[in-house]
């Protein structure tokens, strides 16, 4: 084992994306004509944007897609302007391809202010006549609507169960392992959909054994959680904010995690608390305002702190 | 206070340390010169300019800032990184006026001269740097002679030649044509952060161990003077081996802690929500910085769920309208957030107000300053990352690295494999397999690569070039909350 296992499988064909079938076959059709519009992929993380966009790529381009695909991370520049600078100095260089156009891979898209956005859609427009766009985001609603307009907007599903198994066979037959039903099952539910978690999680199972049941994945998924947020709340219900308080610096400080991937953490794992379901209910609601106020306020850590005093209180164990 | 006094003369004795810090920390290197990574760009750029057997169009710099900025400094840690000698000499004294002339005159047959006079034919020798250091002391000098002497000699030198001032207008206003001959490089005043930066390097080396407050405290009454600062420092902590607050007071500082514990008290003790409110007045203190120290101490003194919960719901509004303040540019917003975190907090407390309590500085500062190597570390290592799975640093850090990690550790093919193709250098490796830089399993990774170095040092004299390069690229100065 001696590469990122997302990476070595990563499908080289559009045929060989999983899991977005209709979705595909949109983008063969473009492939076949030998054009595309501006193109916006919307979707949740491990769901095959990406991928999709290296794939149409290298269909459109052959062996010369790497001159022809330009990949761009908005939240990894620093700012709109060196987004523009990159892009006009890679749109100066001449085409090579018949085509007549050469594409340019914005990811995160969603991560840019509108006003940046609007800076963007200039751009778009200036260079539209030898260069098509693809954007991915998470949320379409948070690009402005010029840009959406301009754009045949996709939407990428979360992986189906069915997908996610397929996807985990097509591995274990191509690194020669044995896993159990359970151990494909445990994979599915804890990958919700998301193939780069199934793949990284299948690999780490795999660093360890060649044959991989249920227990192996579910030890695997413990020790590469990014800190422990259960420990966390469980730690706040228990009475002792002080310690829990210290558990949230680590996450932040420690793990290099953000106030947003937190506080998703958190949603998800109170459904591993044991709790009634009314009081479960209870919690999810002021854990979205927790997250509202993130998104007013100035500090994450005051308002994550502030929802563990009131875990304290509220939600204590009895 | 006291022992630390009494420890000062019984350390005598054993650690005779002695010197000087500004000198003993002299950077020998224009790298290790804190903050203006501009003018440090510039002064190599021109420096390069003299690599080739003709001499460049500007043979003179001018260094031009404050006091204690770096100047003197950087063309001495230039000359190093040059493998050029340095002949420095202060313009102001009459005594150079002969020594000047003469390294001038030798100069101008193009060979040179070490700096102790012996004579290198041209072309076999190196370069020398001649530093004129204060050469503004000379355009002051009613005496006109001073400027024409420095003119002839930055039109008659072979050699490269730095020029320093402290004002440089004034040598404008003397001497236009002067001024034109040389290339103008400008220092400026160095950030709190990258002062902060330096002297917990120096404490590290000198094993004192050192709160980021009081470091802080010493960077901000410094205001861009890196000398001052170090000196400073060895004023209030040369033989201790813990620096405090207390310390500072010989040098007349604030005690921060003292100026904002009474108001903190008025706060979280005293049950008057009004008198809470007045405090913060006098207080010259940020919204957002008191905050942290009411965060802080919040709950050392409210123990109850109820009155916990309480005051942090009233903190979490104060942070709602700073947010405000932010989102809308709107000032106002800060009297709601000052009234929420003050008188607000105030009023969430129901129990008994009895005992005292120790507050503390914000442990959230403590933490994010003791740890800035390991997240630097992180970033970097998520960056590697993201550039090779088609995706960004957030998500690699949040979503790949733990992964990542696992299987760095777990797996030796996958480790060897990693440091190769994506280059995970000694110090991330470190960081992935939870262990020192020094340890072996680290050592182990890079013995190979040793190894190879030998047959391939041309490969890597080219990349080292690039890499130089790409260290030239200007830094940004560093804000404290970089911190």
């Amino acid at each position: 084992m001696n590469s990122i296992w997302t990476e070595k499988y990563r499908p080289m064909k559009l045929d060989e994306v999983y899991g977005q079938e209709r979705i595909i076959e949109r983008l063969k059709a473009y492939a076949e004509q030998g054009n595309i519009p501006h193109l916006l992929f919307a979707g949740p993380a491990g769901t095959g944007k990406t991928t999709s966009a290296l794939a149409l790529s290298k269909e459109l381009y052959g062996d010369n897609w790497k001159h022809n695909f330009f990949e761009l991370n908005a939240s990894d520049e620093r700012g709109i302007e060196v987004i523009r600078k990159k892009i006009k100095e890679y749109a100066r260089t001449t085409t090579l391809s018949v085509e007549g156009f050469k594409v340019i891979f914005l990811d995160e898209a969603d991560s840019l202010t509108s006003e940046a956005q609007a800076a963007l859609r200039r751009t778009m427009e200036k260079y539209s006549s030898n260069c098509r766009f693809i954007l991915s985001c998470n949320y379409s609603s948070k690009i402005i609507d010029p840009i959406q307009s301009r754009c045949a907007v996709f939407r990428f599903r979360y992986i189906s169960k069915e997908g996610v198994t397929d996807w985990i066979n097509h591995i274990a037959e191509g690194e020669e392992l044995t896993i159990t039903e359970d151990a494909i099952n445990l994979l599915v539910q804890i990958s919700e959909g998301d193939l780069r978690k199934a793949t990284n999680l299948l690999q780490i199972s795999a660093s360890t054994t060649d044959s991989i049941d249920e227990e192996v994945v579910r030890q695997s998924a413990n020790i590469a959680k990014p800190g422990d947020i259960e420990k966390m709340i469980n730690t706040a219900m228990e009475g002792d904010f002080m310690e829990s308080r210290g558990q949230l610096y680590d996450l932040f400080v420690d793990y290099g995690l953000s106030g947003n991937d937190i506080i998703r953490q958190i949603h998800k794992s109170i459904y591993n608390i044991p709790m009634d379901n009314e009081r479960k209910m209870k919690l999810v609601d002021r854990i979205g305002e927790a997250e509202f106020r993130m998104v007013q306020g100035s500090n994450e850590r005051i308002q994550l702190e502030a929802l563990l005093a009131h875990i304290s209180k509220d939600f204590a164990k009895r | 206070m006291d022992e630390n006094v009494s420890r000062d003369y019984s350390d005598d004795e054993d650690v005779p340390k002695s010197g000087d810090w500004t000198e003993r920390y002299r950077p020998e290197s224009l790298e290790g010169v804190a903050g203006n990574a501009k003018a440090k760009n510039d002064l190599r750029a021109w420096a390069r300019e003299w690599d080739s057997d003709t001499i460049p169009k500007n043979k003179a710099v001018i260094l031009a800032g404050k006091p204690g900025v770096g100047k003197t400094t950087s063309a001495i840690a230039l000359a190093r990184d040059m493998g050029w000698e340095a002949l420095e000499m202060n313009a102001s004294d009459d005594r150079n006026k002969d020594a000047i002339r003469q390294f001038i005159g030798r100069s101008a047959v193009d060979d040179t001269f070490s700096a102790g006079g012996d004579f290198i034919p041209y072309k076999k020798g190196k370069r020398t740097l001649l530093i004129l250091d204060e050469a503004d002391n000379v355009f002051g000098n009613e005496d006109r002679g001073g400027i024409v002497e420095i003119k002839n000699t930055v039109q008659k030198t072979q050699q490269p030649m730095i020029l320093i001032v402290n004002d440089y207008y004034g040598l404008k206003n003397r001497s236009k044509d002067l001024s034109q001959m040389l290339k103008k490089i400008d220092f400026k005043a160095v950030s709190v952060g990258d002062i902060v930066g330096l002297l917990k390097n120096i404490c590290d080396e000198e094993g004192i161990s050192a709160d980021y407050f009081v470091l802080k405290s010493i960077a901000e009454r410094a205001e861009g003077d890196v000398r001052s600062a170090v000196r400073d420092l060895q004023t209030v902590a040369a033989g201790r081996d813990k620096l405090v607050m207390d310390h500072l007071e010989v040098l007349g500082y604030r005690n921060r802690e003292a100026e904002i514990f009474p108001t903190i008290r008025k706060i979280l003790h005293d049950g008057d929500p009004l008198e809470a409110r007045q405090s913060i007045r006098e207080l010259d203190e940020e919204p957002r910085n008191l905050i942290t120290w009411i965060e802080e101490n919040l709950p050392r003194e409210y123990r109850y769920p109820k009155e916990l919960s309480g005051g942090f719901d009233y903190l979490s509004k104060a942070d709602i309208y700073l947010g405000r303040v932010i989102h809308s540019n709107y000032y106002r917003f800060w009297a709601y957030s000052n009234d929420l975190m003050t008188a607000g907090v105030c009023s969430a407390k129901t129990g008994s107000h009895r005992g005292f309590n120790k507050y503390a500085f914000p442990t959230w500062i403590r933490k994010m300053f003791s740890s800035k190597g390991r997240r630097s570390i992180i970033n970097r290592l998520s960056y590697k990352i993201a550039v090779n799975t088609h995706t960004t640093s957030l998500r690699a850090k949040s979503d790949i690295l733990p992964y990542f990690s696992v299987l760095f550790s777990n797996d030796e093919e996958f480790r060897r494999t990693m440091v190769k193709e994506i280059k995970i250098n000694p110090e991330e490796a470190a960081y992935l397999l939870d262990t020192k830089v020094r340890a072996k399993v680290v050592n182990e990774l890079y013995r190979e690569e040793k190894e190879e170095e030998v047959v391939t040092v041309v490969e890597k004299k080219k990349e080292e070039e690039t890499e130089k390069k790409k260290k030239e690229e200007p830094e940004k100065q560093k804000t404290l909350f970089e911190f």
